[in-house]
């Protein structure tokens, strides 16, 4: 029950121009800023949005060629998805809700009440059946939401934002619960999210869409090892910088030369950890030689750490300790000094 | 939007509050007469008279069938106005909500012409299958839906477009067809609408003169509804007008108190 989707259309100021592959019993993590596609991907992949050029295979089925002028329309294609806001039918009982999805195919209103009933049973919501939606809680709905999907027996499974609407204390739970489920699905599963931690734990492999194009793929730990792009950096906290290597040393775009031993010839991208970088309050001397000064733009608490941002010559971030950051003097606008250490620079192709 | 009363203790300027005040008497006073005036001794005698109980029940009978129809009709035209988009869409819109202000006379003057017995396709209906609209209780119906369905359509079509399209996009996924969704979900979702509309619809049609006397006539019994008797009664004398209009306002009133959070959105 495998996925191979090549995606060309254009919607409002979204150029989606994608390829998309998913084996069956993977989950891919589909991440990527607000207006990169991601939504309308799921979309297409499902027929709701139409593809201007392209090509969608599940299991060896054809769901749309536009070469040949073949589309399959939603109710036909066995892909479920899931919205982050759930939308479970308001006018209906939770049961009729996971329900409908079986009675739309072959099966007599009592049978499908049966087995809808056993999926609330397997969700731990039995007890909800003849409620309302509107009486759940968020993460109870998305859990339904979740149900209603699986009963339809989809052989692949979209998941918008599944967990983006939920509050933080209701999270893990789900997040858990969804995990688990996931794990019965024998069919593919793409999970859009904008959480790393949440591309970690529930996809086999990392997809970033900017713009309409897949801009990198890979585990979370390539991905993480190797950011392709700043906002991949962003993403995994790295800082992240563009520049022309030759012969152990790099000059970034600003001009700045930094010493990395390591660096391949040509055009690189080098990667640092914010917790590589020392912050100090004069120029530091001695071995690391990788050195500039900037001015503290944010301080921001990051749970036993400090993030400072320091703009400058080159913007880097940095983690500091509490203690640190207050002995250094380190508030809005005071100035401070860069370093790293070349061991700690990882440069790659760009 | 904020929305806030001012406090009790202030006063508003002077001739606002003057000129107000005239206004909510020349809308409140027309009522007062017609109870102050009405024939209570009388009552059950008029309304007894085998004309004004013809008129009533034609009324009835032919108001509801509109609405109906109207249903039948205009609940389609709305979805397909509200979903798809076509080419002359807004015209076609324009065009359904034309008999909200057409005078209603020269909407009845429209009508003889297409379903008139000269009319173009009048004379193909009474030929092909024996069916007279003018003249008779169908013809009634044909008037009144005319001038009912804009309120429905308008309605039901308002409600389609504030619907969230992505709860059919959920029930397409879940393998429900376009009918079915339309059936399971759409529909449902714009239930109240829908009867709102068809409130609005039916008390418009129950009002209708001016179409419904140009295109049907004006037949005791067969295409005198209530309105068309007021007219009849007036030249007799005032207590079955009066009678007769007082049905109307008992129904209009219940219709407003009923509809009034759906008509206006009062704090």
């Amino acid at each position: 029950m495998s996925l191979q989707a090549a995606l060309r259309l254009t919607l409002g100021r979204l150029e989606l121009d994608a390829f998309i592959e998913a084996r069956a019993g993977e989950t891919v993590a589909l991440v990527g800023r607000n207006g990169a596609g991601k939504t309308t991907l799921l979309l297409a992949l499902a027929g709701l949005v139409a593809l201007e050029r392209g090509r969608v295979l599940l299991d060896g089925e054809v769901l749309d060629d536009t070469s040949t002028g073949l589309h399959v329309p939603t109710e036909q294609r066995r892909v479920g998805l899931l919205f982050q806001d759930n939308l479970l039918f308001q006018h209906m009982s939770i049961v009729e809700n996971v329900a409908f999805g079986l009675r739309t195919g072959s099966r007599s209103k009592r049978e499908a009440r049966t087995l809808a009933q056993r999926w609330l049973e397997r969700m731990d919501l039995a007890a909800y059946a003849d409620e309302r939606p509107s009486s759940l809680s968020g993460g109870q709905a998305q859990r339904v939401g979740l149900a209603r999907a699986l009963a339809a027996d989809p052989m692949l499974l979209l998941l918008d934002e599944p967990l983006a609407a939920i509050d933080a204390m209701a999270r893990a739970p789900l997040r858990r619960s969804l995990i688990a489920h996931l794990g019965r699905f024998e069919g593919s599963r793409i999970v859009v999210t904008h959480d790393p931690v949440e591309a970690v734990l529930l996809g086999d492999r990392m997809m970033v869409l900017e713009d309409g194009r897949v801009i990198q793929s890979g585990t979370a730990e390539e991905l993480r090892r190797r950011p392709g792009s700043p906002y991949v950096a962003e993403l995994f906290g790295l800082n992240l910088w563009r520049g022309t290597s030759r012969g152990g040393f790099v000059t970034l775009e600003s001009g700045m030369e930094l010493v990395v031993p390591e660096a391949p010839a040509g055009a690189v991208l080098v990667s640092v950890s914010p917790r590589a970088v020392a912050l100090h309050g004069a120029q530091p001397e001695g071995s690391p030689r990788n050195t500039w000064q900037g001015v503290v733009a944010s301080v921001e608490p990051d749970h036993d750490v400090v993030r400072v941002r320091l703009e400058g010559v080159v913007p880097v971030t940095a983690l500091v300790t509490a203690a640190a950051a207050s002995e250094l003097g380190l508030v809005e606008g005071a100035r401070a000094w860069a370093a790293i250490k070349a061991t700690e620079i990882v440069a790659y192709p760009a | 939007m904020m929305h806030r009363a001012r406090r009790r203790g202030d006063k508003p300027p002077l001739p606002i509050a003057a000129l107000a005040f005239v206004c909510a008497l020349f809308l409140l006073l027309p009522l007062v007469a017609l109870v102050l005036r009405a024939p209570w001794g009388r009552l059950v005698e008029e309304f007894a008279r085998p004309e004004i109980r013809a008129a009533l029940l034609l009324s009835l009978r032919v108001s509801l069938a509109a609405t109906f129809l109207s249903l039948l009709l205009g609940v389609p035209l709305a979805w397909l106005l509200a979903r798809w988009d076509f080419p002359g869409r807004s015209f076609v819109r324009g065009v359904a909500l034309l008999p909200l202000v057409l005078p209603p006379v020269v909407g009845g003057v429209a009508l003889l012409l297409v379903l008139g017995r000269r009319g173009l396709v009048g004379g193909l209906l009474e030929d092909l299958f024996g069916i007279r609209l003018f003249g008779t209780t169908a013809g009634v119906v044909v008037a009144e839906t005319f001038v009912a369905l804009p309120f429905l359509i308008l309605t039901v079509e308002a409600a389609l477009r504030s619907l969230d399209i992505r709860y059919e996009d959920a029930a397409a996924t879940l393998g429900a067809s376009a009918w079915t969704v339309f059936r399971r979900i759409t529909l449902p979702a714009v239930l109240p609408a829908l009867g709102a509309g068809a409130v609005l619809a039916w008390a418009r049609a129950l009002g209708e003169f001016g179409a419904t006397i140009t295109f049907a006539g004006n037949l005791p019994g067969r295409t005198q509804t209530i309105p068309l008797a007021v007219y009849v009664e007036l030249q007799r004398g005032l207590d079955g007008a009066i009678a007769l209009s007082l049905v109307l306002v008992v129904i209009s009133l219940t219709v407003i108190v009923a509809m009034r959070d759906r008509l206006v959105s009062s704090p």
